[in-house]
């Protein structure tokens, strides 16, 4: 039967995988752990006997394999995954897009290019497990964490190991994939039931990026942690701060609060309203949601098509204010909610809103790239008074 | 019909986002110029040899943070006593992506030998993170072997009490 890691530990692994100090665990971390997992290394023997930790350093990140010991994780494998800067410059790159996986999941370039730069290597290590490994937990944070949903969806697509059961721990992870690739991984990992996805209320990161990526599992059932505050943090995003507020959570099923569900008629309500409101965690959240709500009603319920045309001097943020454009002059059931979005967002931005608003490509594109702009600054001020603390 | 090619491009926004934080993890140099990470806490410590104080032993501590390597040292006095004070970065911390790690030492010589006093990678940079709010106050006996105290953040070997 297959054991789930408990949140403590997986936090505590996804704390240490930034502790590897020139491919070694320091004798403590691999007697924290000694129990459960194997993080000695080959060269360093602990009782006589050689270690088995495999690391894959890269630019770009780290992939650790390690073997499970004992009586709840013996026959499994652990992969702890973490990015470096460098993924950082990759997914801030604005001229990066969505890649097609091997088995044409579309994920995001950036994310998938660090994960490609380590997957050569990670599948000539697991090769040897093939057909004998009960379980593999695949655990990571932030940029770690995107690598895992890589990982646990290329493990289970690929049949590199066989039969062996997938279990996917994330902690503050962005999201990683489009829509498809999150429903398919949802549905491999048990209908999504062996995903463990970890974020506090008011880290900024899950936040990020946006449609048209989503998170895994792609409805509820992620394990969403109090913070204090309504604005985006920079410091519960820390991974120490992940271990603190689970440090009493002894198992899943002690953690009840999960991710609450944002329902249609709840974004078509606050899409219609005219309240001001203010730039909080739920109201980008909010935001997003609605977003994507009147996103997919332009794009599938008008059939606008965005055209590529990367290198054609248009920009994407043209392409997306074209499309809501054409779907608001081409159906009479899309342009109001494509109205109502950029009225609530005039709203957030504070801006007064003419009775005979007329809506262009250009006026979107401002209001966009306003918007962004204020969420820049607001990010800006939740660090800055972190940190002036 | 209905078109079905990706809207690839309209990834703008999610990069504007990411463009966001990391235009603010570079802009919060300024911010937090004042806030150094503190590397290694103060310490204060009593050496034993079989009981009896380790006289003018000495004790060299290390770190090593990001590409930072500091390392200094003292001696015991007549009554086995050593201090080091706080050790602070030379650069302000920065928030994203960097996950805080200090790799800290202490190590003590004599005879010829070195003794592993304190060995563990703390995280979190404020004043006594290592013990997760307790001062580094050591009693530390050369013939205990080293053991392994496991906290919630940190896992520590040394051969010392506090």
């Amino acid at each position: 039967m297959s054991v789930t890691i408990p949140p403590l530990q997986a936090a505590s692994l996804a704390q240490v995988v930034y502790q590897l100090q020139d491919s070694f665990f320091n004798r403590a971390t691999i007697d924290r752990f000694k129990n459960s997992w194997d993080l000695s290394h080959p060269e360093a023997k602990v009782d006589g006997k050689s270690g088995t930790l495999w690391v894959i350093k890269k630019q770009t990140g780290f992939g650790i394999v390690a073997e499970g010991r004992g009586d709840q994780f013996g026959g499994d494998l652990l992969i702890l995954l973490r990015g470096t800067d460098n993924t950082f410059d990759w997914a801030t790159d604005a001229t990066a897009g969505i890649s097609w996986t091997e088995a044409s999941d579309k994920v995001h370039t950036g994310f998938y290019k660090c994960f490609l730069s380590m997957k050569t290597e990670l599948e000539q290590k697991l090769s040897r497990y093939k057909g004998k490994i009960r379980t593999v937990h695949c655990v990571g944070h932030s940029l770690g964490g995107a690598l895992a949903s890589l990982c646990a969806n290329w493990l289970q697509t690929s049949n590199l190991l066989g039969q062996s059961k997938v279990q996917l721990y994330t902690f503050g992870s962005p999201r990683v994939g489009t829509e498809g690739f999150a429903k398919k991984l949802t549905h491999q990992l048990d209908l999504g039931t062996d995903i463990y996805r970890v974020f506090h209320k008011t880290d900024v990161v899950p936040m990020v990026p946006i449609w048209p990526f989503f998170h895994v599992p792609l409805k509820n059932h992620s394990y969403c942690l109090n913070s204090p505050g309504s604005l985006p943090s920079g410091e519960f995003h820390k991974m120490k701060n992940y271990v603190l507020s689970l440090s009493k959570s002894k198992d899943w099923g002690t953690l009840v609060d999960l991710e609450p569900p944002v329902s249609e008629s709840a974004i078509e309500k606050w899409l219609a309203s005219d309240g001001v409101y203010a730039l909080t965690i739920n109201s980008l959240n909010m935001i997003n949601s609605a977003l994507v709500y009147v996103i997919k009603k332009v794009l599938y319920g008008a059939g606008v098509l965005v055209q590529n045309s990367v290198g054609l001097g248009i920009t994407l943020l043209d392409q997306l204010a074209m499309a809501l454009a054409k779907g608001y002059n081409l159906a009479k059931d899309t342009s109001i909610w494509v109205l109502r979005l950029m009225k609530r967002i005039m709203v957030a931005l504070g801006m007064k809103i003419k009775k005979d608003l007329e809506v262009t490509a250009q006026l979107i594109k401002f209001l966009l790239t306003a918007l962004l702009e204020k969420v820049h600054r607001m990010v800006k001020t939740a660090v800055d008074f972190v940190f002036s603390e | 019909m209905l078109n079905k090619i990706v809207p690839t491009n309209l990834i703008f926004l999610s990069v504007c986002f990411l463009l966001c934080l990391a235009a603010c993890s570079n802009s919060q140099g300024d911010a937090v110029a004042m806030n150094k990470a503190n590397l290694f806490s103060a310490t204060e410590g009593v050496i034993t040899l079989a009981g009896a104080p380790l006289q003018n032993a000495e004790v060299i501590r290390t770190v090593r943070w990001r590409d930072e390597n500091h390392q200094d040292s003292t001696a015991t006095d007549a009554d086995g006593n050593f201090s080091f004070p706080d050790l602070m970065s030379d650069r302000s911390l920065s928030v994203l992506p960097s996950e805080f790690n200090a790799f800290q030492k202490i190590i003590v010589k004599h005879n010829n030998e070195t003794f592993l006093l304190w060995e563990t990678v703390k995280a979190d940079p404020v004043s006594n993170g290592e013990l997760e709010g307790e001062a580094l106050r050591f009693t530390c006996e050369l013939n205990e072997e080293p053991r392994f105290v496991h906290l919630l953040l940190n896992s520590i070997e040394t051969r010392c009490h506090w």
